[in-house]
């Protein structure tokens, strides 16, 4: 039995892999990664093996094997969807496109050095707007019409989303604007490697509906995975 | 006499240990400007970290003997030429052209040429921000590139002595550096420009334009060599007022000893790139292809540290042994890393550097020795990858990465450098064969797990 960890900056995500998933933890990773890899190695009992992924893998006491979440994507995507050609993770510090043949990596590119193309955007955003994350993506699929936020850096979009509110545009028509200028900007990040169909959409912003609609309106049919926050962990698992 | 121990890479305090084994003869025997009474250099990395180069407790350097003189000598650099100028010889700042006017310089007795601007460096090496704060405060523009700490060292005085006499280069040369140089004439400083002609296409519509041809088959108009042979013909001309000598036989024995330094780092490149294991680091061997501009103001020593580095590479290729697994992922580098630590980590994970274009590949062209000297300095220069079209620039990166020897390219993009902005998408998009990863040098101590990341999932990628 495997453990696939992988330690993201928000969440700690593991999975018991053995010809499949047996069993799943998520924790948050809160500042904290290495209490939130014990508690997740408490909760999945019974491993043999250790493979880490993510930005804290090397905080992983007594891990076997360590890859990046590139690579674990790549092969995790492979498992849930292998016809996958482009795999679209929103992390909570970086966002990654990865275009992936045969489950292996083709091409990459990230998003790293700017809070705009990640999923630190819409928290950043939900926060002045005093909304839960989940209330976010809630009000984004009731949008009748998605405004249109042109600013990309989150200081500026918050001003400019400010005076949406001011000039009394609907709410839900304004968190679907936050939700497609974030998209947008994985468009335009991605289209320096070409974003090719079936397109996977994965990592735990995959679980906002307001950002899955946007994705709908932006790239046409996408495909997300069953545990699609548990991507990594499998991949990690597979790469034993 | 100290023995090379098995070939690794080691830090600073492994180094400090290892020095104990080498003996009072061998610290005696290397010195620089054959100094007997101060030339003496030999000496633990640590050294030059307690005078300020602080990245060297995070690097790793090679474990031989060669590699060690190598580091001592390189970063003894700025003492060797206040050295110099207290025993009376002049010291010649060529800037800008990289490895054309030192090799005039060289023709005159008692001249040491040196580039200023290679304190583009010193910022990552002291992991100090100070030269780039001052560049700033001095008036330089935001977006220039990490040369602007240049004119700082210029402002500050404390790097490198005053210069004799300044050569700088204008026309097709980086624009960030001639901005920071025209700055530099502003704080008094007396430069004598130097045009560089734009390497443009020969036309063969102009039927009666004479056309010449670099190494790599690239036709150009004639009359930009002549222009060139006019503009270093000035350069020694001022040479010879300053020294009130000028021996043209002198010229031929500086080219003659120059390419004997060109041909000795292209054989320890061969040697290194083509080995079945990597026999030396990507680091020194960054240091090796630099030197080819100048010999780091004393090119007797540095073609004795040469022959000792060919030896230990061509004994370790021999023996198949080297400081990286055999599986290591090759690769190509495209551009200066500006932070040295990059290559460091690099190796440590999991790859293997067998090409380079630092822009710098005219210093590796070897003179013509049989023909008048300054048109031989002119044609070897034009073979510049700088001063052409990036399309002829990547045409040059895409003819060695075809050599099918290399699994992907890495382009180092500087911040606040113009050309790397525009060149780089460029280079990514004709190299349609290779995987290339572009990343953007972070300002000193700007690296990140995020960048570390990302070369590792490349180098996953490549395997």
């Amino acid at each position: 039995m495997v453990l696939g960890i992988d330690v993201g900056s928000s969440y700690t995500k593991g999975v018991l892999f053995d010809s499949g998933i047996r069993q799943k933890a998520v924790v948050k990773t809160s500042f904290k990664p290495k209490q939130a890899i014990e508690e997740a190695q408490n909760q999945l009992k019974g491993y043999d093996r250790i493979v880490a992924t993510g930005y804290g893998r090397e905080l992983v006491a007594g891990a076997d094997k360590t890859i990046t979440e590139i690579t674990a994507f790549a092969r995790g995507a492979g498992y849930f969807e292998p016809s996958v050609r482009t795999i679209i993770d929103i992390g909570g510090q970086d966002s990654k496109i990865i275009k992936v043949r045969d489950g292996r990596v083709d091409r990459f590119i990230m998003n790293d050095r700017c809070a705009a193309g990640t999923g630190n955007f819409i928290e950043k955003i939900a926060q002045a707007l005093d909304l839960s994350l989940a209330e976010f993506g809630d009000l984004a699929v009731k949008a009748d019409r998605a405004e249109t936020i042109d600013s990309l850096c989150v200081v500026m979009a918050e001003t400019e989303i400010l005076s949406l509110v001011g000039e009394g545009k609907r709410l839900e028509d304004i968190v679907a604007g936050v939700c497609d200028a974030l998209v947008r900007r994985i468009d335009g990040i991605g289209s320096q490697i070409g974003i090719e169909n079936p397109i996977l959409y994965c990592g735990g912003a995959a679980l906002n509906p307001g950002l899955v609609k946007s994705m709908e309106r932006i790239f046409g049919k996408i495909m997300i995975p069953e545990d699609p926050q548990f991507i990594g962990a499998v991949g990690a698992a597979l790469s034993q | 006499m100290y023995q090379d121990l098995t070939p690794e890479k080691i830090g600073l305090k492994e180094w400090s240990k290892q020095f104990r084994m080498v003996g009072d003869s061998e610290i005696k025997e290397f010195k620089y400007y054959n100094n007997d009474e101060w030339g003496i250099y030999l000496s633990p990395p640590a050294t030059f970290m307690v005078y300020g180069t602080r990245q060297l407790k995070k690097l790793k350097f090679d474990n031989s003997l060669a590699a060690l003189r190598l580091w001592g000598f390189t970063f003894n650099e700025s003492e060797r030429l206040f050295r110099a100028r207290q025993s009376g010889k002049r010291i010649i700042a060529a800037m800008g052209d990289l490895g054309t006017v030192p090799v005039i310089a060289m023709a005159f007795p008692d001249c040491i040429p040196f580039y200023p601007d290679c304190t583009w460096w010193t910022p990552f090496f002291n992991e100090s921000t100070v030269l780039l704060d001052k560049a700033s405060e001095l008036g330089t523009p935001e977006a220039s590139c990490f040369v602007r700490s240049t004119l700082a060292a210029f402002h500050k005085m404390a790097y490198f002595p005053k210069p004799d006499i300044m050569f700088a280069s204008t026309g097709a040369s980086c624009d960030d550096y001639s901005c920071i140089m025209q700055m530099a004439e502003e704080m008094g400083y007396e430069l004598n420009w130097l045009e560089i002609p734009f390497r443009r296409q020969h036309r063969s519509f102009h039927m009666s334009e004479e056309h010449a041809v670099t190494d790599s088959g690239f036709k150009y108009p004639k009359r930009f060599e002549t222009y060139l042979v006019n503009e270093y013909k000035r350069v020694w001309r001022k040479m010879e007022a300053l020294t009130g000598t000028g021996d043209l036989k002198k010229l031929n024995a500086s080219i003659e000893k120059n390419n004997r330094v060109r041909r000795l780092v292209n054989d320890i490149k061969d040697l290194t790139q083509t080995a079945d294991v990597a026999p030396f680091p990507a680091l020194e061997m960054m240091v090796i292809e630099f030197g080819n501009l100048y010999g780091y103001a004393d090119i007797d020593e540095w073609l004795d540290i040469l022959k000792m580095i060919k030896d230990t590479v061509a004994d370790r290729v021999e023996k198949g042994i080297g400081i990286l697994p055999s599986d290591a992922v090759p690769l190509a580098w495209v551009t200066p890393t500006a932070d040295p630590l990059l290559l460091n980590i690099v190796e440590d994970l999991g790859g293997r550097v067998v090409a380079t274009e630092y822009v710098i590949n005219q210093a590796l062209t070897i003179i013509e020795e049989d023909i008048e000297p300054f048109q031989a300095l002119a044609r070897s220069f034009m073979n510049a990858s700088l001063i052409g079209s990036t399309e002829e620039r990547v045409r040059q990166i895409a003819g060695s990465v075809d050599s099918g020897k290399i699994a992907g390219v890495i382009i180092t993009n500087m911040l606040g450098c113009s050309h790397c902005a525009m060149e780089t998408r460029l280079i990514e998009e004709k190299l349609k064969n290779v995987p290339v990863l572009a990343i953007d040098v972070p300002a000193p101590l700007g690296i990140t797990e995020q960048l570390k990341t990302r070369i590792t999932a490349f180098i996953e990628m490549l395997r």
